[in-house]
């Protein structure tokens, strides 16, 4: 839901359909769940239309903590916030 | 060249969960540090394999939409915060799984006069084993009951860490996120220890 997306440079010449595009207009540096507030569509339907645009190479899916993080994967998140938040 | 895949893999973005009953503030605290407009997210919900619950009004519908807010906080240039803002109800549960998974922690906003609103969260959380704190949004400023009162109520474990904002209050908002961001930390290194 938070992960952030990333265009990628790609010259595969794959068609997308209108709603997909939609998507690949907005979702460079934003999250799945941004993505699906500015194209006014579920939550769910974005995710397939990115799960497609991630398969056609079009776009990359950013690193998240996931339920495989190990602990010192989680502690650097954390710590790194910490001190974004402080500074923010 | 040094500044080009610097962290390719670690985490570019995180989020905290903002939990509590309708109209406690989640929205508030959400729009008063986020960097953007709050957004709003729908999902759509099939009521079939729901049991009984409140949708009185429309019993013939077979799915409703349910509303998330969400907001961002741009940390660094390699990490962004996202906050977002859960249905409180337990038929949306389904959702707080999606929202909880890789979550640093939550922050469960109680309003004094509803405090009931908020045990299935709280109880939620603890099942889960996601770290959350308890924040008493102070609507006027007026404190009825102590931290101390409020914890006793919600039979929270001592350990969880109880404190007063004013959502409206872009510091307040983000003295809570610090305080549910440590919290997470202390949480985290203390079962590495505890694990003996």
């Amino acid at each position: 839901m938070e992960a952030t997306l990333r265009l990628e440079p790609t010259d595969d010449g794959a068609s997308v359909s209108a709603a997909a595009l939609q998507v690949l207009e907005v979702c460079d540096r934003r999250s799945v769940a941004e993505c699906a507030a500015l194209v006014k569509m579920p939550i769910g339907v974005v995710r397939v239309l990115l799960s497609d645009l991630v398969e056609h190479g079009f776009i990359r899916v950013q690193a998240t903590i996931t339920e495989n993080s190990s602990k010192d994967e989680r502690i650097e998140l954390i710590e790194r916030t910490l001190r974004g938040l402080r500074t923010y | 060249m040094d500044s080009a895949p610097t962290s390719r893999n670690k985490a570019a973005s995180t989020k905290i969960v903002i939990a509590g009953g309708f109209g406690v503030g989640k929205t508030t605290l959400v729009g008063s540090v986020s960097e953007i407009q709050p957004l709003r997210t729908e999902a759509l919900v099939t009521n079939e394999s729901e049991g009984v619950d409140n949708l009185d009004a429309v019993p013939s519908k077979a799915t409703t939409t349910v509303a998330m807010d969400f907001g961002r906080l741009t940390l660094g240039e390699d990490l962004i915060l996202y906050l977002f803002g859960t249905p409180g109800q337990r038929r949306f549960w389904f959702m707080w799984d999606d929202l909880c998974l890789g979550a640093i922690g939550a922050i469960v906003i109680v309003d004094t006069a509803r405090l009931d609103e908020s045990f299935s969260p709280l109880d939620y959380f603890e099942a889960k084993g996601l770290p959350f704190i308890v924040a008493v949004n102070q609507f006027d400023g007026i404190e009825q009951y102590t931290l101390d009162q409020v914890k006793a109520a919600l039979a929270l474990p001592p350990e969880v860490p109880i404190i007063s904002i004013d959502a409206r209050d872009r510091e307040s908002a983000k003295a809570a996120l610090i305080r549910v961001t440590e919290y997470a930390l202390e949480h985290l290194t203390r079962t590495l220890a505890g694990a003996s």
